[in-house]
Protein backbone atom coordinates (compact mmCIF):
# COMPACT_ATOMS: atom_id res chain seq x y z
CA UNK A 1 0.00 0.00 0.00
CA UNK A 2 3.07 2.25 0.19
CA UNK A 3 2.31 3.30 -3.56
CA UNK A 4 -0.81 4.91 -2.63
CA UNK A 5 1.38 7.65 -1.06
CA UNK A 6 3.80 7.87 -4.20
CA UNK A 7 0.66 8.15 -6.19
CA UNK A 8 -0.78 11.16 -4.19
CA UNK A 9 2.48 12.80 -4.00
CA UNK A 10 3.06 12.64 -7.45
CA UNK A 11 -0.67 14.10 -8.78
CA UNK A 12 0.43 16.55 -6.06
CA UNK A 13 3.55 17.42 -7.93
CA UNK A 14 1.54 17.48 -10.79
CA UNK A 15 -0.62 20.30 -9.54
CA UNK A 16 2.19 22.38 -8.59
CA UNK A 17 4.73 22.09 -11.53
CA UNK A 18 7.73 23.69 -11.77
CA UNK A 19 8.68 27.19 -13.05
CA UNK A 20 11.01 26.58 -15.87
CA UNK A 21 11.33 24.04 -19.01
CA UNK A 22 14.34 22.41 -19.53
CA UNK A 23 13.33 19.82 -21.86
CA UNK A 24 15.58 19.32 -24.46
CA UNK A 25 14.83 20.54 -27.60
CA UNK A 26 16.01 17.56 -29.56
CA UNK A 27 14.77 15.39 -32.23
CA UNK A 28 14.97 12.40 -30.24
CA UNK A 29 13.19 13.63 -27.33
CA UNK A 30 10.16 15.64 -29.46
CA UNK A 31 9.78 12.07 -31.35
CA UNK A 32 9.62 10.33 -27.94
CA UNK A 33 7.72 12.57 -25.44
CA UNK A 34 5.34 14.87 -27.95
CA UNK A 35 5.24 13.50 -31.30
CA UNK A 36 4.48 9.44 -30.81
CA UNK A 37 2.04 9.94 -27.93
CA UNK A 38 -0.12 12.31 -29.63
CA UNK A 39 0.41 11.29 -33.16
CA UNK A 40 1.05 7.64 -33.28
CA UNK A 41 -2.26 6.48 -32.14
CA UNK A 42 -3.61 3.19 -33.36
CA UNK A 43 -5.25 4.82 -36.50
CA UNK A 44 -3.34 7.82 -37.61
CA UNK A 45 0.11 7.98 -37.46
CA UNK A 46 1.25 4.93 -36.06
CA UNK A 47 3.55 2.33 -37.90
CA UNK A 48 0.94 0.15 -38.85
CA UNK A 49 -1.56 3.00 -40.86
CA UNK A 50 0.92 5.35 -41.47
CA UNK A 51 -1.59 8.34 -42.36
CA UNK A 52 -0.49 10.19 -45.43
CA UNK A 53 2.78 7.91 -45.45
CA UNK A 54 3.52 9.50 -42.00
CA UNK A 55 4.84 7.49 -38.92
CA UNK A 56 5.78 8.92 -35.67
CA UNK A 57 5.34 6.07 -33.21
CA UNK A 58 9.42 6.08 -32.82
CA UNK A 59 12.51 8.06 -33.77
CA UNK A 60 13.90 5.93 -36.34
CA UNK A 61 10.35 5.92 -38.39
CA UNK A 62 10.21 9.80 -37.66
CA UNK A 63 13.94 10.28 -38.78
CA UNK A 64 12.55 8.78 -42.48
CA UNK A 65 9.40 10.73 -42.33
CA UNK A 66 11.22 13.86 -41.70
CA UNK A 67 13.39 13.30 -44.37
CA UNK A 68 10.57 12.45 -47.14
CA UNK A 69 8.04 15.40 -46.29
CA UNK A 70 8.98 18.81 -45.22
CA UNK A 71 7.48 18.66 -42.12
CA UNK A 72 10.36 20.96 -40.54
CA UNK A 73 12.78 22.01 -43.49
CA UNK A 74 16.11 22.58 -42.24
CA UNK A 75 16.39 26.15 -42.66
CA UNK A 76 16.02 27.69 -39.37
CA UNK A 77 12.20 29.23 -41.16
CA UNK A 78 9.31 27.92 -39.01
CA UNK A 79 6.76 29.26 -42.13
CA UNK A 80 8.18 26.66 -43.96
CA UNK A 81 7.22 23.53 -41.68
CA UNK A 82 4.51 21.43 -42.45
CA UNK A 83 4.07 20.39 -39.00
CA UNK A 84 3.94 23.65 -37.16
CA UNK A 85 1.14 24.21 -39.95
CA UNK A 86 -1.27 20.94 -39.17
CA UNK A 87 -0.61 21.62 -35.48
CA UNK A 88 -2.04 25.52 -36.17
CA UNK A 89 0.72 26.85 -34.77
CA UNK A 90 1.54 29.41 -37.87
CA UNK A 91 0.84 33.03 -36.90
CA UNK A 92 -2.17 33.88 -39.49
CA UNK A 93 -1.94 30.21 -40.96
CA UNK A 94 -5.44 28.23 -40.42
CA UNK A 95 -5.23 24.40 -40.56
CA UNK A 96 -9.12 24.18 -40.90
CA UNK A 97 -10.00 20.58 -41.41
CA UNK A 98 -6.49 19.70 -41.27
CA UNK A 99 -5.65 21.22 -37.47
CA UNK A 100 -4.26 17.74 -35.52
CA UNK A 101 -4.04 16.49 -33.51
CA UNK A 102 -7.82 15.40 -34.21
CA UNK A 103 -8.63 14.45 -30.64
CA UNK A 104 -7.04 17.80 -28.99
CA UNK A 105 -4.20 20.47 -29.66
CA UNK A 106 -0.40 19.93 -28.27
CA UNK A 107 -0.08 22.09 -25.13
CA UNK A 108 2.12 25.32 -26.30
CA UNK A 109 4.77 24.37 -23.96
CA UNK A 110 5.48 21.45 -26.65
CA UNK A 111 4.83 24.19 -29.98
CA UNK A 112 7.64 26.26 -28.17
CA UNK A 113 9.87 23.56 -27.68
CA UNK A 114 9.46 22.05 -31.54
CA UNK A 115 9.38 25.90 -32.86
CA UNK A 116 12.85 25.69 -30.72
CA UNK A 117 13.96 22.81 -32.53
CA UNK A 118 12.97 24.03 -36.41
CA UNK A 119 14.89 27.56 -35.18
CA UNK A 120 17.97 25.79 -34.42
CA UNK A 121 18.00 23.64 -37.97
CA UNK A 122 15.65 20.98 -37.08
CA UNK A 123 18.80 18.77 -36.35
CA UNK A 124 18.05 14.87 -37.03
CA UNK B 1 -35.08 -25.61 -18.10
CA UNK B 2 -31.54 -24.60 -18.13
CA UNK B 3 -32.46 -20.83 -19.93
CA UNK B 4 -35.16 -20.24 -16.89
CA UNK B 5 -32.84 -21.23 -14.41
CA UNK B 6 -30.43 -18.58 -15.82
CA UNK B 7 -33.55 -16.22 -16.22
CA UNK B 8 -34.10 -16.85 -12.68
CA UNK B 9 -30.01 -15.99 -11.81
CA UNK B 10 -30.07 -13.41 -13.58
CA UNK B 11 -33.07 -11.43 -12.19
CA UNK B 12 -32.15 -11.71 -8.77
CA UNK B 13 -28.59 -10.41 -10.10
CA UNK B 14 -29.85 -7.55 -11.80
CA UNK B 15 -33.30 -6.85 -10.11
CA UNK B 16 -33.50 -2.62 -9.92
CA UNK B 17 -30.28 -1.92 -11.67
CA UNK B 18 -28.79 -3.11 -15.08
CA UNK B 19 -25.57 -5.02 -14.67
CA UNK B 20 -22.60 -4.67 -18.29
CA UNK B 21 -19.72 -2.72 -18.53
CA UNK B 22 -17.10 -2.37 -15.24
CA UNK B 23 -19.16 0.49 -14.41
CA UNK B 24 -21.64 -1.84 -13.11
CA UNK B 25 -19.48 -4.58 -11.60
CA UNK B 26 -19.69 -3.58 -7.44
CA UNK B 27 -23.53 -2.92 -7.45
CA UNK B 28 -23.63 -7.04 -6.85
CA UNK B 29 -20.89 -9.54 -5.94
CA UNK B 30 -19.69 -10.11 -9.50
CA UNK B 31 -17.00 -10.97 -11.45
CA UNK B 32 -16.21 -9.81 -14.74
CA UNK B 33 -17.02 -14.04 -15.79
CA UNK B 34 -20.78 -13.18 -14.66
CA UNK B 35 -21.81 -11.90 -18.00
CA UNK B 36 -18.67 -12.43 -20.10
CA UNK B 37 -17.17 -15.44 -21.64
CA UNK B 38 -13.45 -13.94 -20.28
CA UNK B 39 -12.75 -14.56 -16.50
CA UNK B 40 -11.19 -10.53 -17.67
CA UNK B 41 -13.90 -8.58 -19.54
CA UNK B 42 -15.06 -7.65 -22.49
CA UNK B 43 -15.76 -9.34 -25.51
CA UNK B 44 -18.49 -12.46 -25.57
CA UNK B 45 -21.26 -12.73 -23.32
CA UNK B 46 -22.25 -15.85 -21.81
CA UNK B 47 -26.00 -16.60 -21.09
CA UNK B 48 -26.10 -14.60 -18.17
CA UNK B 49 -24.98 -11.52 -20.20
CA UNK B 50 -27.23 -12.25 -22.50
CA UNK B 51 -29.97 -12.38 -20.52
CA UNK B 52 -28.25 -9.23 -18.59
CA UNK B 53 -29.00 -7.62 -22.14
CA UNK B 54 -32.82 -8.64 -22.48
CA UNK B 55 -33.14 -7.46 -19.34
CA UNK B 56 -31.33 -3.94 -19.88
CA UNK B 57 -33.16 -3.32 -22.48
CA UNK B 58 -36.25 -0.67 -22.63
CA UNK B 59 -38.03 -2.82 -25.20
CA UNK B 60 -36.44 -6.23 -25.13
CA UNK B 61 -35.70 -8.71 -27.27
CA UNK B 62 -33.70 -12.53 -28.05
CA UNK B 63 -30.60 -11.37 -26.46
CA UNK B 64 -28.99 -14.40 -28.14
CA UNK B 65 -26.92 -14.36 -31.82
CA UNK B 66 -28.30 -12.91 -34.74
CA UNK B 67 -31.45 -12.31 -32.41
CA UNK B 68 -32.07 -16.62 -32.00
CA UNK B 69 -32.11 -17.13 -35.77
CA UNK B 70 -29.24 -19.27 -35.48
CA UNK B 71 -28.57 -22.33 -32.65
CA UNK B 72 -24.90 -22.46 -31.90
CA UNK B 73 -24.04 -25.71 -30.41
CA UNK B 74 -22.43 -25.59 -26.35
CA UNK B 75 -18.88 -25.26 -27.63
CA UNK B 76 -19.03 -22.51 -30.28
CA UNK B 77 -19.75 -18.71 -29.19
CA UNK B 78 -19.84 -16.14 -31.89
CA UNK B 79 -20.49 -12.32 -31.68
CA UNK B 80 -19.30 -9.33 -33.47
CA UNK B 81 -19.30 -5.57 -32.29
CA UNK B 82 -20.09 -2.58 -34.63
CA UNK B 83 -19.68 1.05 -33.49
CA UNK B 84 -20.43 4.10 -35.48
CA UNK B 85 -20.19 7.79 -34.55
CA UNK B 86 -21.44 11.05 -36.15
CA UNK B 87 -21.28 14.27 -34.70
CA UNK B 88 -18.92 17.11 -34.33
CA UNK B 89 -15.66 18.14 -32.78
CA UNK B 90 -13.28 20.93 -32.33
CA UNK B 91 -9.75 19.64 -32.16
CA UNK B 92 -8.43 23.08 -31.43
CA UNK B 93 -9.60 25.43 -33.96
CA UNK B 94 -13.43 25.23 -34.42
CA UNK B 95 -15.90 23.31 -34.73
CA UNK B 96 -16.87 20.98 -37.78
CA UNK B 97 -18.59 17.83 -38.16
CA UNK B 98 -17.47 14.82 -37.66
CA UNK B 99 -18.48 11.06 -38.56
CA UNK B 100 -16.41 7.85 -38.86
CA UNK B 101 -16.33 3.79 -37.68
CA UNK B 102 -14.96 2.70 -34.40
CA UNK B 103 -14.95 -0.64 -34.58
CA UNK B 104 -16.04 -3.75 -36.74
CA UNK B 105 -15.08 -6.62 -35.20
CA UNK B 106 -15.91 -10.42 -35.34
CA UNK B 107 -15.07 -12.74 -32.28
CA UNK B 108 -15.24 -16.55 -31.91
CA UNK B 109 -14.47 -19.00 -28.87
CA UNK B 110 -14.41 -22.69 -29.22
CA UNK B 111 -14.58 -24.43 -25.97
CA UNK B 112 -13.17 -28.14 -25.15
CA UNK B 113 -13.87 -28.68 -21.73
CA UNK B 114 -11.75 -25.81 -19.96
CA UNK B 115 -9.12 -24.80 -22.67
CA UNK B 116 -10.80 -22.26 -24.96
CA UNK B 117 -9.53 -20.72 -28.51
CA UNK B 118 -10.54 -17.04 -28.51
CA UNK B 119 -10.02 -15.06 -31.68
CA UNK B 120 -11.15 -11.88 -32.88
CA UNK B 121 -10.84 -10.45 -36.25
CA UNK B 122 -11.69 -6.82 -37.10
CA UNK B 123 -11.68 -3.87 -40.17
CA UNK B 124 -9.48 -0.74 -39.40
CA UNK B 125 -7.96 1.78 -41.14
CA UNK B 126 -5.70 0.06 -43.55
CA UNK B 127 -2.01 1.73 -44.35
CA UNK B 128 -2.52 2.39 -47.81
CA UNK B 129 0.56 0.94 -49.14
CA UNK B 130 -0.37 -2.37 -47.12
CA UNK B 131 -4.36 -2.83 -47.95
CA UNK B 132 -3.95 -6.31 -46.04
CA UNK B 133 -3.71 -4.21 -43.12
CA UNK B 134 -7.59 -3.62 -43.31
CA UNK B 135 -7.74 -6.65 -41.54
CA UNK B 136 -6.92 -7.12 -38.20
CA UNK B 137 -6.69 -9.55 -35.08
CA UNK B 138 -6.42 -7.65 -32.30
CA UNK B 139 -6.75 -10.86 -29.75
CA UNK B 140 -5.84 -14.88 -30.30
CA UNK B 141 -5.02 -17.00 -27.53
CA UNK B 142 -5.60 -20.29 -25.48
CA UNK B 143 -7.06 -20.03 -22.16
CA UNK B 144 -7.89 -22.13 -19.54
CA UNK B 145 -10.19 -21.74 -16.63
CA UNK B 146 -10.52 -23.59 -14.01
CA UNK B 147 -14.04 -23.24 -13.58
CA UNK B 148 -16.76 -22.43 -16.11
CA UNK B 149 -18.03 -19.41 -13.92
CA UNK B 150 -14.63 -17.58 -14.95
CA UNK B 151 -14.20 -17.79 -11.12
CA UNK B 152 -10.95 -19.87 -10.05
CA UNK B 153 -7.97 -19.63 -11.50
CA UNK B 154 -7.26 -19.23 -15.22
CA UNK B 155 -4.29 -19.10 -17.53
CA UNK B 156 -3.67 -17.87 -21.12
CA UNK B 157 -1.25 -17.73 -23.64
CA UNK B 158 -1.13 -15.54 -27.18
CA UNK B 159 -2.16 -11.89 -28.30
CA UNK B 160 -4.29 -10.16 -25.78
CA UNK B 161 -4.10 -6.99 -23.93
CA UNK B 162 -2.46 -7.53 -20.67
CA UNK B 163 -5.26 -6.52 -17.93
CA UNK B 164 -4.20 -3.89 -15.94
CA UNK B 165 -6.66 -1.26 -14.22
CA UNK B 166 -10.01 -0.61 -14.74
CA UNK B 167 -10.36 -1.80 -17.79
CA UNK B 168 -12.69 0.93 -18.91
CA UNK B 169 -14.45 0.66 -22.50
CA UNK B 170 -13.62 4.05 -23.40
CA UNK B 171 -10.68 4.67 -24.55
CA UNK B 172 -10.23 8.24 -24.57
CA UNK B 173 -9.81 7.94 -20.93
CA UNK B 174 -6.19 8.94 -20.03
CA UNK B 175 -5.63 6.32 -17.85
CA UNK B 176 -5.83 4.46 -20.74
CA UNK B 177 -4.79 6.44 -23.46
CA UNK B 178 -1.57 7.34 -21.08
CA UNK B 179 -1.61 4.88 -18.70
CA UNK B 180 -0.65 1.48 -20.35
CA UNK B 181 -3.24 0.13 -22.27
CA UNK B 182 -4.01 2.84 -25.54
CA UNK B 183 -6.41 1.16 -28.26
CA UNK B 184 -4.88 -1.40 -30.20
CA UNK B 185 -1.66 -1.85 -27.76
CA UNK B 186 -2.45 -5.67 -27.26
CA UNK B 187 0.88 -7.84 -26.97
CA UNK B 188 1.84 -11.55 -27.19
CA UNK B 189 1.82 -13.07 -23.69
CA UNK B 190 1.31 -15.58 -21.22
CA UNK B 191 -1.12 -14.15 -17.96
CA UNK B 192 -2.30 -16.01 -14.93
CA UNK B 193 -5.42 -15.05 -13.14
CA UNK B 194 -7.49 -16.01 -10.12
CA UNK B 195 -10.77 -13.91 -9.80
CA UNK B 196 -13.42 -14.40 -6.71
CA UNK B 197 -15.96 -11.77 -6.03
CA UNK B 198 -13.83 -10.64 -3.03
CA UNK B 199 -10.75 -10.07 -4.89
CA UNK B 200 -8.66 -11.12 -8.38
CA UNK B 201 -4.99 -10.96 -9.17
CA UNK B 202 -4.21 -10.88 -12.89
CA UNK B 203 -0.20 -11.55 -13.52
CA UNK B 204 1.12 -11.05 -17.22
CA UNK B 205 4.59 -11.18 -19.32
CA UNK B 206 4.25 -10.13 -22.94
CA UNK B 207 6.84 -9.61 -25.90
CA UNK B 208 5.66 -6.68 -28.29
CA UNK B 209 4.29 -8.16 -31.38
CA UNK B 210 6.74 -8.50 -34.46
CA UNK B 211 4.36 -9.17 -37.20
CA UNK B 212 0.92 -7.16 -36.89
CA UNK B 213 2.85 -3.75 -35.63
CA UNK B 214 0.87 -2.71 -31.87
CA UNK B 215 0.92 0.59 -30.08
CA UNK B 216 3.16 -1.22 -27.33
CA UNK B 217 6.47 -1.76 -28.61
CA UNK B 218 8.14 -3.04 -25.42
CA UNK B 219 8.12 -6.30 -23.84
CA UNK B 220 7.64 -6.57 -19.92
CA UNK B 221 4.84 -7.60 -17.60
CA UNK B 222 1.89 -5.78 -15.85
CA UNK B 223 0.00 -6.62 -12.30
CA UNK B 224 -3.30 -6.07 -11.43
CA UNK B 225 -4.82 -6.93 -7.94
CA UNK B 226 -8.20 -5.91 -6.49
CA UNK B 227 -9.44 -6.86 -2.94
CA UNK B 228 -13.30 -6.03 -2.19
CA UNK B 229 -14.68 -5.08 0.97
CA UNK B 230 -18.78 -5.05 0.52
CA UNK B 231 -19.54 -2.10 -1.74
CA UNK B 232 -15.90 -0.85 -1.88
CA UNK B 233 -12.85 -1.99 -3.68
CA UNK B 234 -8.90 -0.88 -3.94
CA UNK B 235 -6.52 -2.37 -6.15
CA UNK B 236 -2.93 -1.72 -7.09
CA UNK B 237 -1.18 -1.99 -9.97
CA UNK B 238 2.28 -1.91 -12.00
CA UNK B 239 3.81 -2.38 -15.10
CA UNK B 240 7.07 -2.31 -17.00
CA UNK B 241 7.92 -2.16 -20.45
CA UNK B 242 11.19 -2.26 -22.17
CA UNK B 243 10.81 -0.19 -25.30
CA UNK B 244 13.33 0.19 -28.64
CA UNK B 245 13.76 3.85 -27.48
CA UNK B 246 12.48 4.00 -23.76
CA UNK B 247 11.85 2.12 -20.62
CA UNK B 248 8.33 2.67 -18.84
CA UNK B 249 8.12 1.72 -15.12
CA UNK B 250 4.72 2.34 -13.69
CA UNK B 251 2.60 1.85 -10.54
CA UNK B 252 -0.44 2.98 -9.59
CA UNK B 253 -3.69 2.28 -7.66
CA UNK B 254 -8.07 1.74 -8.31
CA UNK B 255 -10.72 2.17 -5.98
CA UNK B 256 -14.45 2.37 -5.81
CA UNK B 257 -17.16 2.74 -4.04
CA UNK B 258 -21.04 1.28 -4.82
CA UNK B 259 -23.10 3.98 -3.57
CA UNK B 260 -26.94 1.94 -3.16
CA UNK B 261 -29.11 4.57 -2.48
CA UNK B 262 -28.78 6.99 -5.37
CA UNK B 263 -27.29 3.67 -7.39
CA UNK B 264 -23.86 5.49 -8.16
CA UNK B 265 -20.66 3.75 -9.16
CA UNK B 266 -17.81 5.76 -7.81
CA UNK B 267 -14.06 4.84 -9.95
CA UNK B 268 -11.29 6.10 -9.56
CA UNK B 269 -7.49 5.31 -10.70
CA UNK B 270 -3.94 6.86 -10.40
CA UNK B 271 -0.81 6.36 -11.09
CA UNK B 272 3.06 7.76 -11.91
CA UNK B 273 4.58 6.45 -15.05
CA UNK B 274 8.22 6.85 -15.09
CA UNK B 275 9.73 7.23 -18.64
CA UNK B 276 13.46 7.25 -20.14
CA UNK B 277 14.97 7.27 -22.78
CA UNK B 278 17.56 5.75 -24.58
CA UNK B 279 18.76 8.91 -26.24
CA UNK B 280 18.62 10.33 -22.63
CA UNK B 281 16.36 12.24 -20.34
CA UNK B 282 13.50 11.21 -18.50
CA UNK B 283 9.72 11.88 -16.91
CA UNK B 284 7.51 11.15 -14.75
CA UNK B 285 3.81 11.50 -15.88
CA UNK B 286 0.51 11.39 -13.62
CA UNK B 287 -2.18 10.15 -15.05
CA UNK B 288 -5.86 9.81 -12.74
CA UNK B 289 -9.56 9.34 -13.64
CA UNK B 290 -12.47 9.70 -11.63
CA UNK B 291 -15.40 8.53 -13.04
CA UNK B 292 -19.51 8.58 -11.12
CA UNK B 293 -21.76 6.18 -13.21
CA UNK B 294 -25.45 6.95 -12.11
CA UNK B 295 -27.82 4.36 -12.61
CA UNK B 296 -31.08 6.51 -12.78
CA UNK B 297 -33.55 4.57 -14.68
CA UNK B 298 -34.05 1.15 -16.22
CA UNK B 299 -32.07 1.12 -19.64
CA UNK B 300 -30.49 4.24 -18.94
CA UNK B 301 -26.71 5.06 -17.23
CA UNK B 302 -24.98 8.14 -16.88
CA UNK B 303 -21.29 8.45 -16.94
CA UNK B 304 -19.41 11.86 -15.78
CA UNK B 305 -15.75 11.27 -15.65
CA UNK B 306 -13.07 13.48 -15.05
CA UNK B 307 -9.39 13.00 -16.01
CA UNK B 308 -6.28 14.34 -15.51
CA UNK B 309 -2.67 13.70 -17.36
CA UNK B 310 0.85 15.59 -16.15
CA UNK B 311 3.22 14.54 -19.32
CA UNK B 312 5.84 15.93 -17.29
CA UNK B 313 5.76 16.97 -13.53
CA UNK B 314 8.55 19.45 -13.83
CA UNK B 315 6.79 21.35 -16.56
CA UNK B 316 4.89 23.58 -16.54
CA UNK B 317 1.35 23.96 -18.17
CA UNK B 318 1.57 21.03 -20.11
CA UNK B 319 -0.90 18.87 -17.85
CA UNK B 320 -4.51 18.02 -19.59
CA UNK B 321 -7.73 17.97 -17.63
CA UNK B 322 -11.18 16.39 -18.88
CA UNK B 323 -14.58 16.66 -18.98
CA UNK B 324 -16.53 13.75 -20.13
CA UNK B 325 -20.29 13.18 -20.22
CA UNK B 326 -21.71 10.22 -21.65
CA UNK B 327 -25.09 9.27 -21.77
CA UNK B 328 -26.14 5.53 -22.40
CA UNK B 329 -29.48 3.92 -23.63
CA UNK B 330 -30.11 0.52 -24.17
CA UNK B 331 -33.00 0.73 -26.45
CA UNK B 332 -33.67 -3.25 -27.65
CA UNK B 333 -31.07 -5.92 -27.08
CA UNK B 334 -28.22 -5.64 -28.61
CA UNK B 335 -28.12 -2.06 -29.21
CA UNK B 336 -26.72 0.48 -27.23
CA UNK B 337 -26.85 4.53 -28.10
CA UNK B 338 -24.37 6.81 -26.17
CA UNK B 339 -24.65 10.74 -26.38
CA UNK B 340 -21.13 11.74 -25.59
CA UNK B 341 -19.69 14.95 -24.51
CA UNK B 342 -15.97 15.80 -24.52
CA UNK B 343 -14.03 18.98 -23.32
CA UNK B 344 -10.14 18.90 -22.56
CA UNK B 345 -8.22 21.95 -21.27
CA UNK B 346 -4.71 22.34 -21.57
CA UNK B 347 -3.39 23.27 -18.01
CA UNK B 348 -6.74 24.38 -17.21
CA UNK B 349 -7.36 26.98 -20.03
CA UNK B 350 -4.17 28.73 -19.96
CA UNK B 351 -1.51 26.27 -21.76
CA UNK B 352 -3.45 26.01 -25.48
CA UNK B 353 -6.71 26.09 -26.92
CA UNK B 354 -9.37 23.66 -25.84
CA UNK B 355 -11.06 20.35 -27.62
CA UNK B 356 -14.39 19.55 -27.54
CA UNK B 357 -17.05 16.51 -28.90
CA UNK B 358 -20.31 15.97 -29.57
CA UNK B 359 -20.99 12.26 -30.60
CA UNK B 360 -23.71 10.26 -31.05
CA UNK B 361 -22.55 6.37 -31.03
CA UNK B 362 -24.83 3.64 -32.37
CA UNK B 363 -23.39 0.45 -30.91
CA UNK B 364 -24.61 -3.24 -32.12
CA UNK B 365 -23.85 -6.04 -30.76
CA UNK B 366 -24.17 -9.12 -33.03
Amino acid sequence: MRLVPVVALALAASACAAETDERPAEFAYIVKAILAPSCATATCHSARTQREGVDLSSVAAAQDTFDRIPLAPQTGELRNSQLLFVLGALAGEDPGELRMPVDGPLPDADIALIEQWIIAGAPR
Amino acid sequence: MKRALLIAVALAATAGVAHAYPQYQLSREQTCGACHLSPTGGGLLNDNGELTDEDDAKWGGDPTFLHGAKELPEWLHLGGDARVAAGASDPGGGWGPAAFPMQIEGHVQADRGPISVVADLGFTIPNEDNPITLLWSRSHYLEWRQHDTGEGWYARGGRFMPTYGLRLAEHTAYTRRFGGTPLFSEAYGASVGWVTPGAELHLTGFVHDRWQESIEDGDGAAAYAEKRFGKVAVGVEGRYANGAEDVRTQGGATAKLWLDGPAVLLSAEAQVVHQKFDAGGKRNQAVAYLLASWFFAHSYFLDVGLGHYDQDVKVPDVDRDTVEVNLHWFPKTHMELVLMGRLQMIALGKGGDNASYGLVQFHYRM
